[in-house]
């Protein structure tokens, strides 16, 4: 029961960067690659901060400060420098790598026997209990620590999703979204467009480098190598959302990717469990991406030939 | 008012493809002037346009709008002086937004924006006023994303979200062409009520003779990047459609003028 | 509906089977005034055939009906069926339903399809007149005073020709631009203020009215057309060219020096027009290119197919003549000099035969405005020569110049 836990807690951090994602990638359509350095950015920033004895919080959010900064040096790139989207993004990535080995410091910091943002869950929780070691959820005994993480990720989650659903429908918000689906628009409103670029970028980054920092206090480590293929990820968990609930309404885009991001994560603890080689996880994910890219004008072919087909048939 | 002063634009300059758009054209307009600018495709008609909202910045002369000059401005800040509708009735707004939150954007033109909420519902009541003026029953549609209406609805959005907050100068670049003709119509009719009742300052890039005729109260006509006609006054109170038609025939006709026509006529003339 | 048409003397009958109605109207409209165009003024339509006939079809006829009036010709329903006679008795528009085929209407049967082309037919007006030629040139001299430059020349009923000047404002009207090109005829001026850009004036005498302009360049032939002849599009070749009229001209006046006037539907004019006259100080400056496409400018094609064109023209043949100094040799035809200027006016029908100058004139600046005022030229540039002008048919009346040009 704390695979499925676990998944649950996973996949629910990783939303965190899918949700910044979806304002790069869906919002203002921009392919940011940055996302696999500032979310390794995160998790080293936040695990430098917690071994140096920070509050995890506070730790938690100048990893997101870290993220945000990364974000807006590539829409820099990209905005004042005229440099094309994806390489800005290899740009930032390629250098964060250095970025992030610097921080750390080396290519590892393990988080052990420090303190996390669950840890004033897990002091409530055993207060509830009365310190027992697995605690009976809806049925389910799971072990209290398990329990405090999942249940401050959920409530991190919940709140980040509705500020973020909140900002959506502010005006810099509507500025930011009309920025992404007509940039000749914005600029007749007297908007300018690189900052709204610009500030996109840092907002999502800022939420992937949250991520990041969540993440290297559940697994218990920061690793150099950890944001490889992060950017496939979220856009799969994207995708999958999208395909749950539609694409109609910014409540339903938040949700949506929330939702499709654990269904994402419970399905790669399942396969994974089924004996899925943890080596073959990146090509799994990336012919996922590849299947659901394809997937829908190939659906409209093959019905066109199913509906042609009995044309044919009636006569 | 409007203040445009030797402004020269070269596009691929030093190369086989080397276009001069714009060749020291000056042209200063009133307060409260509707001008249409016609001329043949290619005579630099939207650059003259495009030039003024800061689409690119001018190779040489200056531009002076409500006595600022704002030749170097970027053009996301003349919008704020600037109001402006494009040709392609997709351009002006944002197809995946709802009508209520295009609508709310450029209520905020040149303001700054923060984190209230947008669409709230005395704002949204507010919109619902003015779109019902448009008689397109977008106002019962306020929350339907703008894309999913037709080029005409959406031109007339555009012009009403181009003049939401009195522009000091309107652009318009033959924002009526990609329309089928009712539609188009409409909007012309619609671009007059909003010009006059607002007393507007304007520029229309049309090709529709009528169109030039009806609505303004002068015509600029360009060709090869210069203006070569500027009916204004008495003059523009009379100018009927054929007259623009022979105008068109003049400058085609003297494009076909070359020497050989001035040394036939030469031995024959007198 | 189905149209046949066939020739029976000066007869054109239509034969006309089906419905006459809204969707047809046009098509019936159309066609009959194609053949009026076409100079075909006697029409009887065999109506035998038409079981229907609406308002819309009504209206047709009559469209037919009042472009026949026009030209004097005659337009006749036979044959009718009962229920399209009783529709136009009952709607008023009897009078010319005729039931029976007219008196002269040839009793074998006509050749179908094929309309007659009567030869080129002429006619002598007065045999012993002949034409004064008289010349104003103050143009291209340079004149201290402006004053100096223009003269008063008034266009009388037997004036005919062309020049620069402009409408004689009353005596004390002040110094003026240049003036604009002008065609004059039987007492009627078309002339193109230079300001005005492609919209021509014009001036009617009437009663004690005679158009009077301040020239500053003119060419007048005055007294009464010796001939006048037709001409039509003969077989193969649709087009009358300038030339060819004139050759006909100097067939029948015999003269080496003729002026003529021609009215007819164009198959293609070729020509400037005046657009700044202010700067006509020197010739030789005032053609130098480039400059010269503010100041005239030139057709570029040949243009105004099938509208009507009046047109006035001084030729002479042979040896280019000294005392004919304001005529020019026609590249295409060295031994023709002409100086030729046209008006332009919206197509209208023009009657058959003999017709008289005056009335004819008149009737052109009766009706729409003209078009344009244009000095005709011969454009026989290699491969990109638009040619001469051309005319597809019309009426060309003339006359031999007697004397020496006069100079004022
Ligand atoms: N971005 C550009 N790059 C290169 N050439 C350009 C560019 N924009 C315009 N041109 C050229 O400049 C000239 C003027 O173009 P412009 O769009 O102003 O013409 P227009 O008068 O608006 O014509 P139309 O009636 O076809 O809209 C054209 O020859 C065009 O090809
Ligand atoms: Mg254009």
């Amino acid at each position: 029961m704390s695979l499925i836990i676990g998944a649950f807690t996973m996949g629910l951090i990783l939303s965190l960067l899918s949700l910044g994602m979806l304002i790069s990638f869906r919002m203002i359509r921009f392919m940011d690659i940055t996302v696999d350095g500032s979310i390794t950015l995160g998790a080293s920033l936040a695990a430098v901060l917690i071994s140096a004895g920070w509050n995890p919080w506070v730790a938690t959010l100048a990893a997101m400060g870290g993220g945000f900064l990364a974000g807006a040096v590539t829409g820099l790139l990209h905005a004042r420098f005229k440099i094309p989207e994806l390489l800005s993004g290899i740009l930032v990535m390629t250098a964060l790598y250095s970025v992030n080995l610097r921080v750390m410091g080396r290519s590892n910091i393990p988080l052990l026997d420090v303190p996390s943002v669950s840890a004033a869950m897990e002091t409530f929780i055993a207060f509830m209990s009365g310190g027992a070691e697995k605690i009976n959820t809806l049925g389910w005994m799971i072990s209290s620590t398990d329990l405090a993480t999942f249940l401050t990720t959920l409530f991190i989650c919940i709140l980040i999703g509705t500020l973020l659903f909140r900002f959506l429908l502010t005006h810099l918000g509507t500025a930011l979204r009309a920025a992404g689906d007509n940039a000749q628009m914005v600029l007749a409103q007297g908007l300018n467009n690189k900052t709204m670029i610009i500030f996109s970028l840092a907002l999502a980054n800022g939420l992937v480098a949250l991520s990041g920092a969540l993440l290297a206090q559940y697994q218990g480590f920061a690793d150099v190598q950890m944001g490889i293929g992060m950017m496939v990820w979220g856009l799969a968990s994207i995708i999958i959302g999208e395909a749950l609930v539609g694409k109609a309404g910014l409540g339903l885009a938040i949700t949506g990717t929330i939702l499709g991001t654990i269904l994402f994560r419970l399905l790669i603890a399942i396969a994974l469990r089924w004996g899925l080689n943890p080596n073959d996880l990146k090509l799994v994910t990336a012919l996922f991406v590849f299947a659901a890219l394809v997937a829908p004008s190939w659906i409209a072919t093959l019905k066109k030939k199913i509906s042609g087909g009995s044309r044919y048939a009636q006569n | 008012m409007l203040k445009i002063n030797g402004i020269r634009k070269t596009f691929l300059p030093n190369t086989p493809n080397e276009v001069r758009a714009l060749r020291e054209v000056s042209l200063h307009i009133k307060e409260g002037s509707f001008t249409a600018v016609i001329g043949t495709n290619g005579s630099g008609k939207s650059t003259l346009l495009n030039a003024v909202a800061g689409t690119f910045e001018p190779d040489a002369g200056s531009i002076h709008l409500n006595n600022l000059d704002i030749t170097r401005w970027p053009e996301y800040r003349r919008a704020h002086l600037v109001g402006r509708v494009f040709q392609n009735p997709f351009a002006g707004t944002a197809p995946g937004m709802t009508i209520a939150e295009n609508i709310v954007i450029s209520m905020h033109r040149g303001k700054s924006r923060g984190l209230g909420t947008a669409v709230t519902r005395s704002v949204r009541d507010e919109i619902a006023d003015r779109v019902r003026v448009l008689k397109m029953g977008l106002e019962d549609r306020l929350d339907n994303p703008i894309g999913t209406l037709s080029g005409g609805q959406r031109q007339a959005l555009t012009l009403l979200m181009a003049t939401w907050l009195r522009p000091k100068l309107l652009l318009l670049d033959e924002h009526t062409a990609a329309l089928d003709p009712k539609s188009a119509a409409k909007i012309s009719e619609l671009t007059k009520d909003i010009v006059d009742h607002e007393k507007l300052t304007a520029l229309m890039v049309t090709h529709s003779m009528q169109q030039a005729v009806d609505l303004p109260n002068r015509i600029i006509m360009m060709h090869r990047g210069n203006i070569v006609e500027d009916v204004h006054g008495d003059q523009k109170t009379r100018v009927r459609v054929p007259d623009l038609m022979a105008a068109f025939d003049r400058i085609a006709k003297r494009d076909l003028f070359d020497e050989s026509v001035a040394t036939l006529l030469a031995r024959q003339y007198g | 509906m189905q149209l046949a048409h066939s020739k029976h003397g000066k007869y054109l009958l239509i034969q006309a089977e089906g419905r006459l109605d809204a969707s047809w109207s046009d098509l019936f409209s159309e066609t009959l005034l194609k053949y009026i165009r076409e100079g075909e003024h006697q029409v009887l339509v065999d109506a035998s055939g038409l079981n229907f006939l609406s308002s819309a079809g009504i209206r047709s006829l009559l469209i037919v009906h009042k472009e026949l009036l026009k030209v004097g010709g005659t337009f006749r329903l036979v044959r009718p069926t009962d229920f399209v006679r009783d529709t136009i008795t009952v709607t008023g528009f009897g009078e010319w339903l005729r039931s029976d085929f007219p008196g002269d209407f040839p009793a074998e049967s006509g050749e179908a399809g094929v309309l007659a082309h009567p030869d080129r037919e002429h006619y002598v007006l007065a045999g012993d007149s002949g034409l004064t030629l008289i010349r104003l040139d103050k143009l291209f001299e340079k004149i201290s005073t402006s004053s100096g430059r223009e003269k008063k020349i008034a266009f009388g009923v037997n004036d005919f020709g062309f020049g620069v000047g402009e409408a004689f404002q009353g005596a004390d009207s002040a110094d003026v631009s240049g003036g604009g090109e002008f065609v004059a005829a039987a007492g009627h001026v078309a002339l193109q203020p230079p300001d005005e850009r492609g919209r021509p004036d014009y001036l009617i005498a009437e009663k004690e009215y005679i158009p009077e302009l301040k020239c500053r360049q003119m060419l007048k032939y005055s007294g009464d057309m010796s001939h006048i002849f037709r001409f039509k599009p003969i077989d193969e070749s649709p087009a009358n060219e300038i030339s060819k009229i004139i050759d006909t001209v100097f067939d029948l006046t015999g003269a080496d020096a003729a002026g003529f006037v021609v009215l007819g539907e164009i198959e293609g004019l070729v020509g400037a027009s005046l657009v700044h006259s202010a700067d006509m100080s020197r010739r030789d400056d005032f053609l130098a290119w480039p400059d010269v496409r503010d100041r005239l400018s030139f057709c570029g094609e040949r243009s105004y197919a099938h509208e009507q064109a009046l047109i006035t023209g001084i030729a002479a043949r042979g040896e280019r003549r000294e005392d004919f100094t304001a005529l020019y040799p026609m590249p295409s035809r060295p031994d023709l000099s002409v100086h030729i200027h046209a008006v332009v006016f919206p197509y209208q029908p023009l009657p058959n035969g003999r017709l008289e100058l005056k009335s004819s004139v008149s009737r052109f600046f009766g009706g729409p405005p003209p078009r344009a005022v244009m000095h005709l030229i011969d454009d026989a540039r290699p491969a990109i020569g638009l040619g001469e002008s051309a005319l597809i048919r019309g009426a060309c009346w003339c006359g031999p110049v007697l004397n020496p040009e006069v100079l004022l």
